[in-house]
């Protein structure tokens, strides 16, 4: 364990002038889009819904806008509800080392800061960047016990990233920025049991409310006291059985973690996707009469998928069952798929019930064996090394941008195309010409 | 057969304030005016000013935990040391709110601080230092009753409360702290209550609060937590709350209106 506090040295990074190569740009314009999409898209959802219910009789200013919504609301308050709907869908994106969802927490956060700061498109896109550094760093140090325990890192290490970007946007100093992580590891929290419920995209939205708050507070002068050495290593030790601390800043500014930010191709728990990549192959060579389903994959896989007969569409987004069933059946993983009328179809339910989940720890988390047997003894086989939407398979922008419309017109219709254009060319633009955008406005 | 967390849901639902023994509302209602008598004493500025209107109950929960925390307690169960705050605060921010009787406050304190206590009991030994992130579930448990949510709902409440811990890696300043656990109490109940859902496992899941935050059975798969499970008697049937709490609103369970207890117009019947 290191004798030195890193959370310093991250603070100080977090709020410097940035010097990032284009590409890491470019991943947190990826990031931006993606988010913004999906949180757009799910404006209609009943998580969504039921959060604005409650945060219309608890806000008292209208500071900030909820994407695809009229609704203005307090900046932090617009930020939860964001939080929700980005990652309302499981739909978001994966930072694979960690399994953090960073687009979650921190995009929203920096949205709403930004809205109410008036911030140019470029502040905002460095915002992301360093939020989504931060979330994936603080993920990296926890270690991989962090997640085994059952934290849901989105909601536990999402909080430091939302609240840097936050902080950059407000332009508080390091050592305020450090306080305010003080808090967030007050409020670490997210736990897996959540998996299948409201309460999993809860974990991000509540994570960028706190985090707003923090640094609202802190801006007032109403601050905690960074941590000290021995305090930070108490933390970290408190939340897993393998951290390291020194993990958070090894390479810091020359390694870019957000570069390594991952976009999902399918509506779901990231581990199941290459059995769908599998099911959607398998289905190109012809299905009919399938007998049984053989899909093996890395024991995680069931330890967080292992719904075998779920009952709703939250649910299934947590079955690796109902993954391969419906790669089979529809050769696409979107939101209908993880619907609830989707999951309660007899065509799923019983095709479901054929499959059989076998493990191999030596089968990486990204990769997925599936073999279909057909009725007078032919069998398909399918082996995916490394599942779409993954680093070595990246999804391509023309992909991203295929997803985000997808999500986006229904809600928004024409303006959906001109937002992905001005998202990737975010830096032209306006914080403030964005949110209009988002929640259904003209186009600057 | 229904979970621990379904059944925490289904006793906080079916409590009445009838069923309630005379012992046990003393206790209740000695700490509700013991901790209110204490901040009277010392003042409250150590968080924003209180809602008298509940408009916000979230954030005049906060405001009254916050005061709160800052009480003595002299009861010999340490554990409701760090509970009874966020508790009280939550349930009575949230009974102003919904304009509750002083029972249905006294029912709401009873279901947050047994719900508390229990969690601690099963969190073992170890965790009676950070007793501080059962607080938000308890808190939770305690708004939920108050608003009257069903079993379902209750679960939902608490299994949100669950994911909204304060205090599991590092204790803040107590009275934020205390304020926060109030305040993500409330807000999880709030959501609840419009349908929002929550985990209805979030107690005894391997990946729940217990398992991830107090890492209490992950030594031998869920055993150890499955085994105090096992070993505790029906809800409700153990007597948990502290002794040594005098009794101070002798008229609580009478009262028609809880907010009579944060405007003052409960008479001071503390013995002389």
């Amino acid at each position: 364990m290191s004798a030195v506090a890193v959370l310093p040295e991250l603070a100080a990074f977090a709020l410097e002038p940035l010097d990032q190569p284009e590409h890491v740009l470019h991943a947190g314009r990826r990031t931006l889009l993606n988010a913004v999409a999906l949180a757009v898209g799910a404006a209609r959802h009943p998580a969504v819904e039921a959060a604005c219910r409650v945060v219309s009789r608890l806000t008292r200013k209208a500071e900030a806008s909820i994407p695809g919504r009229p609704d203005r609301v307090e900046t932090e308050w617009a930020a939860f509800v964001g939080g929700i709907a980005v990652h309302a869908e499981d739909y978001d994106d994966t930072h694979l080392a960690t399994v953090v969802h960073p687009g979650a927490p921190v995009v929203p956060a920096a949205l709403a800061v930004a809205e109410m700061c008036n911030s140019s498109g470029r502040e905002m896109l460095e915002a992301v960047v360093v939020g989504v550094e931060v979330a994936c760093r603080m993920g990296l140090g926890l270690g991989p016990g962090h997640f085994d325990r059952g934290w849901h890192l989105t909601g536990s290490t999402g909080r430091y990233g939302a609240a840097a970007a936050a902080a950059r946007l407000v332009g508080l100093d390091g050592s305020a920025l450090a306080a305010v992580w003080t808090r967030c590891a007050a409020e670490t929290a997210g736990i897996q049991a959540a998996f299948g419920t409201m309460t999993k995209p809860y974990h991000p939205g509540k994570a960028a409310y706190d985090a707003i708050l923090g640094v609202r507070d802190a801006l007032d002068g109403h601050r905690h006291l960074p941590m000290s050495a021995v305090e930070e290593v108490a933390m970290f030790r408190a939340l897993g059985p393998d951290p390291d601390p020194s993990r958070v800043i090894a390479g810091l500014g020359e390694r870019w973690e957000t570069a390594l930010n991952t976009f999902k191709p399918y509506a779901c728990g990231i581990v199941s996707h290459p059995v769908i990549d599998a099911a959607v192959e398998a289905r190109t060579r012809g299905v009919d009469g399938i007998t049984r389903i053989t899909v093996t994959v890395n024991p995680i896989v069931l330890d967080v998928m292992g719904v075998e007969e779920p009952t709703n569409g939250l649910e299934s987004k947590f079955s690796v069952y109902h993954c391969a069933a419906i790669g089979l059946l529809d050769g696409m993983g979107g939101p209908l798929q993880f619907s609830d009328e989707r999951v309660r179809s007899p065509d799923t339910t019983a095709l479901r019930r054929k499959v059989e989940v076998v493990t191999d720890p030596s089968l990486a988390r990204d990769a997925a064996r599936l073999a279909v047997d057909l009725k007078k003894g032919r069998r398909i086989d399918v082996t995916v090394d490394h599942a779409r939407g993954s680093v070595e398979r990246p999804m391509t922008d023309q992909d991203l941008a295929f997803k985000a419309h997808a999500a986006m017109q229904p809600v928004i219709g024409d303006t959906a195309a001109d937002l992905i254009d001005v998202l990737y060319t975010v830096d032209a633009y306006g914080a403030r010409d964005i949110m209009q955008m988002a929640s259904g406005g003209p186009s600057p | 057969m229904n979970g621990l967390t379904k059944e925490v849901g289904l006793w906080i639902e079916k409590i009445r304030p009838e069923d309630i023994e005379a012992g046990t509302r003393g206790i209740v209602s000695g700490l509700i005016a013991r901790i209110l008598t204490a901040t009277g004493e010392q003042g409250d500025d150590t968080g924003p000013d209180p809602d008298p209107s509940g408009a916000d109950p979230a954030g005049h929960a906060f405001a009254l935990a916050a005061g709160l925390s800052a009480a003595p307690l002299p009861d010999r169960h340490s554990g409701l040391m760090d509970l009874a705050a966020p508790v009280v605060g939550a349930s009575l921010a949230t009974a102003v709110h919904r304009r509750c009787s002083g029972a249905e406050l006294g029912v709401s304190v009873l279901a947050g601080c047994e719900l508390g206590l229990l969690l601690a009991e099963l969190a073992g030994a170890g965790a009676s230092r950070r007793i501080s992130p059962l607080a938000a579930p308890a808190a939770a448990a305690a708004a939920a009753r108050v608003f009257d949510l069903r079993a379902d709902r209750l679960v939902s409440a608490v299994g949100i409360g669950a994911s909204s811990t304060v205090g599991a890696a590092v204790t803040g300043e107590p009275a934020w702290q205390a304020g926060k656990s109030a305040s993500n109490g409330v807000l999880a109940a709030l959501l609840a209550g419009v349908g929002f859902t929550g985990p209805a496992d979030a107690i005894e899941s391997p990946r729940g609060l217990l398992g991830t935050v107090f890492n209490v059975g992950s030594a031998d798969g869920n055993a150890t937590l499955g085994g105090r499970i096992a070993a505790m008697g029906p809800l409700g049937a153990s007597s948990r709350p502290p002794a040594g709490i005098r009794e101070q609103v002798a008229g609580l369970w009478e009262l028609e209106r809880a907010d009579a207890l944060t405007t003052g117009a409960v008479p001071d019947r503390r013995p002389p």
